[in-house]
């Protein structure tokens, strides 16, 4: 008798606590998924606008280089085509253009995609598959996304059963970008300009060791071949662009980002322009914020640049 | 349990469980051994045996090319040449951890306080006892054993007490650690880029994480333990609220400090030899404490700096106490406890300098920077730094009311079934929403 009344108490104990951890669950995700649909700016709202509603005629994709390089008031005004900046601070991989590009093509068919893509960064780096975070919150609402989500763990399945776990480490900025509108730091069509100049004297860059037994990432390059498919299928011109650095052998270690892109790759040169040692902008420091990224003079300046080149009707063919 | 332990091991990497499966043939044969014979001499050749098999094993996989590479640099600096080439092979988790527990096992049958564990599965068990094979506790023979010989049935209070401490335990690493560590990684891998305030603030957040990455591990070890019947040693008591060094050390690693008192400090002498034997035994033990936690001459700095503060202690007792009551200190005890705790902590953040940074040059370029107690803090990701200083308060606040259960009542301190739940309910949801899950590692699985 007794042993059945403790078992009788274990049992209601433990149903319990199931459902209070499933109840809180439940209702503090609901809250968060509000709260974060509802973010008046900020990184989180253009992801959202670019995965769900975005319809411009151009698209640019990559990460802060693809944000802070590529002002789509210029590519409208010399293209005469509506444009959208889709590009995503935080040092993001190809995955993230790849998930962008799968999203946007089930909605409808955009005239230009340009993606902002340095060939070295298809060997493998763990970090590339923590970022893809930033996209929990689609997994239920975008199941097109879930193979890609799924990369980052074999557990990710599992914590994303939780309704709380896609707002992971979220809940100050959902709070801050719902309370107020951002400064302006990201214009409405997506666009970071960065205002302020690279200090020459002070620069100390890094060395950056040699790409020693590094393994091309085979998830990255299956993305790259996706987005190619994928815009071939859908009759969408392609593009990808490697934007300017301040100091090219510093980054590359003297690598040749074509001769990745060739052979690593395997890719047709007419998909890839390579910018990165242009001679209008190398060693130029008014034209950088930092190393790697142009203030918004050097944009301004390199956005021309690629309009242009789009706007005297140079086809983009797509070659396998 | 066995079979699991096992299996939990080759997870990692298969062929390395063939190591642990050899020291455990090793030292359950010397014990057997050591059992059939009083013979001291004999006795002394077997363990012998059992401190060159496994110091050995130890030796040559996490120490052999720390001592090569500094040959090596030594003999250049003469320009003769030098041509022992290093070892390629991955040092195997849990080393430093499972070779100490064998050799307490060796050490305590030679002394005669343990007789030799008969059945080789129960003795293998106590080997590879997978919740504290990688990273401890350092369990001791004379309290596993019998356990592992004597396995409980299932008990409900021994789950419930035993998930509790992995919750914690999940919290202390996921919601603190980790989030400390992306902005201590940010600060300790450019040292020279930061300011005096920035690099204070980083030792300060190394000091908590890694006492909840090295706790919160303990807790996981010691609740799943806890789970399954068996009761682990607690390894950390609040170390950060101990009012002297001396007193850090019996808080903080319980399981390896206590090691190194018995098998190491005692067999030199412990305080039973003249004043400067006494001082200079001290010094060994956190030397050699310091050596076991890295293959690196910035572990044995940490150590020496620890054993340095404790013979310091040591000397100046009776000139403290006299300061102490010139200011009156003795007379508002808990003003004096709180100056305590916060020179202990402000000393042991000076020591973690050496522990964390990557080389001794590193070391002291933070060193001087703390020192200049100049320019601004560096920020980073503002939101993670809400999170880090919350974390720590919260971890306070919890072990505030731990320490001085009987002073503060709270309904939180409640053993109501119902308060517990929501507890622990919260520390879950807490988890969900700001733990961080990137691929990181517990910091002592590297030892």
């Amino acid at each position: 008798m007794w042993v059945k009344r403790t078992l009788v108490r274990i049992l209601l104990q433990s149903i319990f606590f199931i459902v209070l951890i499933f109840i809180s669950d439940r209702f503090i995700g609901s809250g968060l998924q509000t709260l974060y649909y509802k973010q008046k700016t900020g990184p989180n709202k253009m992801l959202t606008y670019s995965l769900t509603t975005c319809n411009e005629d151009i698209l640019v994709f990559g990460n802060s280089r693809a944000q802070h390089h590529y002002d789509p008031q210029i590519l409208t005004n010399t293209l005469k085509m509506s444009c959208f900046n889709a590009g995503q601070d935080g040092g993001h991989s190809i995955l993230l253009p790849y998930a962008q590009i799968l999203a946007i093509l089930q909605r409808y068919k955009p005239k230009f995609i340009i993606v902002e893509f340095s060939p070295s960064s298809i060997y493998y780096d763990e970090t590339d598959y923590d970022k893809l975070a930033i996209l929990n919150p689609y997994y239920d609402s975008l199941e097109i996304l879930r193979p890609i989500i799924e990369l980052r763990s074999p557990f990710e399945k599992i914590k994303l059963i939780s309704d709380i776990y896609p707002y992971n480490s979220q809940l100050i900025n959902i709070v801050r970008f719902d309370i107020k509108e951002d400064n302006k730091t990201i214009t409405d069509e997506g666009f970071s300009p960065i205002r302020r100049t690279l200090n020459c004297t002070e620069l100390q860059l890094n060395e950056i060791s040699k790409v020693v037994d590094k393994k091309v990432d085979n998830n990255k390059t299956r993305a790259i071949n996706k987005i190619i498919e994928l815009c071939n299928r859908a009759n969408v011109n392609l593009i990808f662009i490697n934007s300017p650095i301040y100091k090219y052998r510093d980054f590359y270690n003297y690598v040749d980002q074509k001769m990745i892109w060739k052979n690593e790759l395997g890719l047709p040169d007419s998909l890839f322009w390579d910018y990165s040692s242009d001679s209008r902008f190398i060693d130029s420091c008014n034209y950088f914020s930092d190393p790697k990224h142009l203030n918004n003079f050097g944009a301004r300046l390199y956005t021309k640049i690629i309009s242009e080149r789009i706007s005297i009707g140079i086809k983009f063919t797509i070659n396998h | 349990m066995l079979a699991g332990s096992y299996y939990f091991y080759m997870c990692w990497k298969v062929e390395y469980v063939f190591l642990i499966l050899f020291s455990t043939i090793i030292d359950y044969t010397v014990g057997l051994q050591m059992g059939k014979t009083q013979i001291k001499k004999k006795r002394r050749f077997l363990l012998m045996i059992s401190l060159f098999t496994n110091l050995g094993l130890l030796f040559a996989f996490k120490y052999f090319n720390f001592f090569n590479q500094s040959f090596r640099e030594l003999f250049s600096q003469f320009d003769l040449s030098y041509s022992v080439p290093a070892i390629d092979v991955l040092l195997p988790v849990g080393i430093s951890f499972y070779t100490f527990q064998t050799l307490s096992y060796s050490i305590d049958v030679y002394k005669g306080g343990k007789e030799p564990e008969r059945h080789f599965g129960i003795f293998a068990l106590y080997v590879s006892f997978f919740p504290q094979l990688v990273a401890g506790p350092i369990e001791r023979s004379s309290r596993l054993l019998p356990q592992l010989n004597n396995l409980p049935k299932f008990e409900y209070q021994n789950v419930v007490e035993g998930l509790k401490k992995m919750v914690w335990g999940f919290f202390m690493k996921v919601v603190i650690a980790d989030r400390l560590a992306i902005y201590v990684n940010a600060v300790y891998n450019n040292p020279e880029h930061h300011t005096g305030w920035t690099l204070i603030l980083a030792t300060i957040f190394f000091a908590f994480q890694i006492y909840c990455d090295f706790a919160g591990y303990s807790n996981i070890a010691i609740g799943a333990a806890k789970v399954m019947g068996v009761d682990l040693m607690t390894n950390f008591k609040r170390p950060y609220f101990s009012k002297s060094i001396s007193e850090f050390w019996k808080r903080w690693h319980i399981s390896l400090s206590t090691w190194f008192r018995d098998y190491l400090y005692i067999t030199l002498g412990g305080n039973r030899v003249s004043v400067p034997r006494w001082y200079l035994n001290l010094f060994i033990v956190f030397v050699v404490s310091g050596f076991w936690h890295g293959a690196n001459w910035t572990f044995m700095i940490w150590g020496a700096v620890n054993g340095f503060y404790l013979i310091f202690a040591i000397i100046t007792e009776k000139h403290r106490k006299k300061i102490d009551h010139i200011m009156f200190l003795d007379k508002i005890p808990r003003v004096h406890k709180f100056i305590q705790i916060l020179v202990t902590f402000v000393l042991a953040c000076f020591a973690w300098v050496f522990f964390r940074a990557n080389t001794m040059q590193d070391a002291f370029v933070v060193i001087k920077g703390i020192l200049s107690f100049r320019g601004p803090i560096y920020i980073g990701q503002w939101q993670h730094l809400i999170y880090a200083v919350g974390g720590i308060l919260f971890l306070l606040v919890v072990e505030t009311l731990t320490e001085w259960k009987g002073l503060i009542s709270l309904p939180i301190n409640s053993n109501h079934w119902a308060i517990q739940q929501i507890k622990y309910a919260t520390i879950i949801i807490l988890i969900l929403l700001i733990g961080v899950f990137d691929g990181s590692q517990f910091i002592y699985f590297q030892f």
